[in-house]
């Protein structure tokens, strides 16, 4: 256990949230280490689906069947689980989960440095003080003790560096970031908006918010970043840099200021606590591949492990003075998680348009901002809200499948893509945070490293089947507003974990005795230990979360860099 | 003769299941009770059938047809990669009973006229969705229309730019001049 280098700070986990600490210490002057359990991402090296066409694959970008049942159940369930993007999941069968009887969860994970930013779906939405006053509004989870003013100076902040393509609305349920171009609407997104805006003038229909560079910047040109090329293969990596993950932006800045040690295939068990100084150490690691046992230490660590791997640490780190788990004082430490609820909307045709096509792969979609109780009422018929992406399509080929017909006529009929466009609203709801939605650490059950597996307790309850109600029928009526026919309701049964929008498990919130952080992500009970992924959410809004943990990572960093030099936390 | 005997086809043999009375019942020494070796199923025998019909399914025209592009080896390599024991025995199986209905006429399908191919294919193909072989024609036409589709030749049929450069949402059909080349999954 020989304690080799000292480090500033340990950043463990390099995703979307590590991948941002790391990048702020560094550039701070810190000497960080980042620990990531996965396997090693290079920039465009390691990107091994990129640039494969489909007859470039054997089976032209399929997995195949046998090795899904065998390795991948879960991770397969993913809408950008391919053969091109299945190195970037982990393997099912070596890295199981236990879920409560009964109940479902899909844990989606990526397994490399990098984590899941390589293959998220990069929508980038604010959040603004509609959703950080929403508990203390109508008195489920506890209160934020932060509100929009304390994060829009970072959301400007990381989004100048991440860079986001989208329009200024000036709503205030969905505050205006500083953005890049939008991504053009197609034609027939162009007539809905124009048409369901005048319906229901309350509603909004907007380009989606996501985070490719549009028109780079210097700073974003100068790290080897260019401008979507419409290719819409994002999940496999891009080698021009056009989407924001760590690998292509935030790891290579903090590598360029010569303070970061990246090692991959580094598992966190567990963060080593001093009683008598009442703060953190450092962590023990366990290689992945050698099974050898390390430990590091630092002045400070960062926890930016995802939600959930965030919470299995610091559930396994007890001692005696944290016999249930690191700084659980509050005993809230696994309680109030929440997924978005989604799997739920509409779709249609829409007539019109039959001249028009697109041109180019837009790797984007509309969004109708959330609409409902934007008061934060309590006598509405569900709490809280929901927001839609959406988008218009022409089908090509692939509306040939399960169908009839063959020959000539058919290559013919599919030269041409399908008579009508088709329009579609998909739901993602907020779920509640509750005490019972939970994780905890399996009594029994070890993962092959010998830590506890977590095991997983969550489920939909009243306040969201309300609202998925409300989110199928209002997307219906909007696709009604907009002229559509043969319209469809889909629905299906949310696998909680499924959006990969995790969330809680750590929560922030003022009063020590019923949160784990306080307002800048620091655990309550030890001043030197930060969490700073989803894990800190004490609500989690309707929208996309990514964009809001790196602004409060970013926002973290800062409070822990100033509270280190003037030596509180060393 | 109880009207619960067994159901035996040859289908649930080579399954290695039998229906009895709404239970299903595993077989345990599949080869021997289906009278057939153990040898793992092959598509040898119906190689000539799915390359007379895929190319029917996706002829070429002034641009490549499913032969052209393929088509054939990628369903060998779907059978012989992807499906597992079990399914490659229903997929030969479904093949025999396709091959009968389409060979109802008496003559072998693939030394039919092309004419006479599409007729007996057309039947099928707007046959009831029961029939023998119509199960295996819908997986066949299927796994053409997707390997041909996605096929390098495909890339004389349908538009397609690897690396666009560009969005627009609103361009005329009659300029990109046909359906895009989507990637299929």
């Amino acid at each position: 256990m020989a304690l080799n280098e000292d480090f500033d700070v340990i950043v463990v986990g390099s995703g979307m949230s590590g991948g941002y600490a790391a990048k702020e210490f560094c550039e701070k002057g810190m000497k960080t280490l980042v620990l990531e359990r996965g396997k090693m991402t290079e920039h465009s090296v390691d990107y091994v689906g990129e640039n494969q066409n489909p007859w470039d694959m054997k089976h032209r970008d399929r997995v195949d069947p046998k090795l899904i049942d065998a390795e991948y159940p879960v991770q397969s369930t993913c809408y950008a689980f391919r053969e091109s993007t299945r190195g970037f999941f982990i393997n099912d069968k070596e890295n199981p989960y236990s879920v409560e009887d009964g109940k479902t969860f899909a844990w989606l994970r990526g397994d490399q440095v990098g984590g899941k930013s390589l293959m998220w779906a990069r929508q980038s939405y604010r959040w603004s003080d509609l959703d950080f006053g929403a508990n203390k509004a109508d008195g489920y989870g506890t209160d934020w003790p932060i509100r929009y003013a304390d994060v829009a100076p970072w959301y400007d902040y990381v989004e100048k560096f991440i860079g986001i393509s989208g329009s200024a609305e000036g709503l205030p349920q969905l505050p205006d970031s500083v953005f890049q171009p939008p991504m053009a609407m197609t034609c027939v997104e162009e007539d809905a908006k124009a048409k369901i805006e005048a319906a229901f003038p309350e509603r909004n229909l907007i380009h989606g918010r996501a985070a490719h560079l549009t028109k780079p910047t210097n700073e974003q040109s100068s790290l080897g970043r260019g401008s979507c090329q419409y290719r819409n293969q994002c999940e496999r990596g891009c080698s021009f840099g056009a989407y924001f993950s760590s690998v292509s932006a935030t790891l290579p800045a903090a590598k360029n200021t010569g303070n970061m040690t990246l090692m991959s295939d580094m598992l966190v068990e567990r963060i080593l606590y001093d009683v008598e100084t009442g703060k953190a150490t450092g962590v023990r690691t366990i290689n992945r591949k050698t099974k050898e046992s390390k430990d590091f230490t630092a002045k400070v660590i960062f926890l930016c492990a995802s939600t959930l791997g965030t919470v299995q640490i610091m559930l396994n780190s007890t001692s005696e003075h944290f016999a249930n788990g690191f700084a659980n004082s509050s005993g809230t430490l696994g309680q109030y998680l929440m997924d978005h609820h989604t799997r739920i909307g509409a779709q249609g045709n829409y007539p019109g348009f039959e001249d028009k096509y697109f041109a180019g792969r837009r790797p984007n979609g509309i969004y109708i901002p959330r609409f409902s109780n934007l008061g934060n009422e309590t006598d509405a018929e569900f709490t809280r809200g929901y927001g839609y992406q959406g988008g218009s399509n022409r089908a090509s080929w692939t509306r040939a499948l399960g169908g009839k017909g063959f020959g000539e006529e058919l290559k013919k009929e599919l030269h041409q893509p399908a008579d009508n466009w088709t329009f579609r609203l998909q739901g993602f709801g907020e779920m509640l945070p509750r005490a019972e939605n939970r994780v905890t650490l399996h009594p029994t059950k070890m993962d092959n490293c010998g830590i506890p597996q977590i095991h997983v307790d969550v489920s939909l309850a009243d306040n969201e089947r309300k609202m998925r109600i409300a989110m199928k029928r209002d997307a219906v009526a909007m696709l009604e507003a907009a002229g559509c026919t043969d319209i469809q309701a889909f629905e299906e049964e949310p696998v909680p974990g499924h959006c990969i929008h995790e969330m809680g498990g750590a929560r922030m919130g003022i009063d020590p005795e019923t949160s784990v952080l306080n307002g800048f992500n620091q655990c309550h009970d030890v001043p030197n230990v930060f969490a700073t992924d989803g894990s800190a959410f004490a609500s989690e809004a309707c929208q996309n979360p990514s964009l809001t943990f790196m602004a409060l990572t970013a926002r973290a960093v800062d409070y822990a860099a100033a509270k280190m030099k003037e030596g509180n936390l060393v | 003769m109880s009207h619960n005997s067994p159901s035996i086809d040859r289908r649930s043999i080579l399954r290695g299941s039998l229906t009895v009375a709404g239970a299903v019942i595993v077989l345990p020494a599949l080869g021997s009770l289906a009278g057939c070796s153990s040898a793992p199923a092959s598509l040898d025998p119906h190689k000539q059938m799915i390359a007379s019909i895929v190319e029917r399914i996706m002829p070429a025209t002034d641009t490549p047809g499913a032969i052209d592009a393929g088509v054939p080896d990628y369903i060998a390599n779907v059978f012989a990669d992807f499906f597992t024991a079990e399914q490659q025995n229903e997929f030969v199986v479904g093949l025999d009973d396709l091959a009968s209905s389409l060979s109802a006429s008496g003559s072998d399908f693939a030394s039919m006229s092309a004419e006479e191919q599409d007729r007996a294919l057309t039947a099928v193909d707007q046959g009831d969705y029961g029939a023998a072989g119509r199960a295996q024609w819908q997986q066949l036409r299927d796994l053409t229309i997707f390997g041909f589709y996605t096929s390098e030749e495909a890339t004389q049929e349908l538009a397609f730019e690897e690396i666009p450069g560009r969005y627009d949402g609103c361009a005329s059909l009659s300029e990109v001049g046909s359906a895009w080349l989507n990637r299929g999954v």
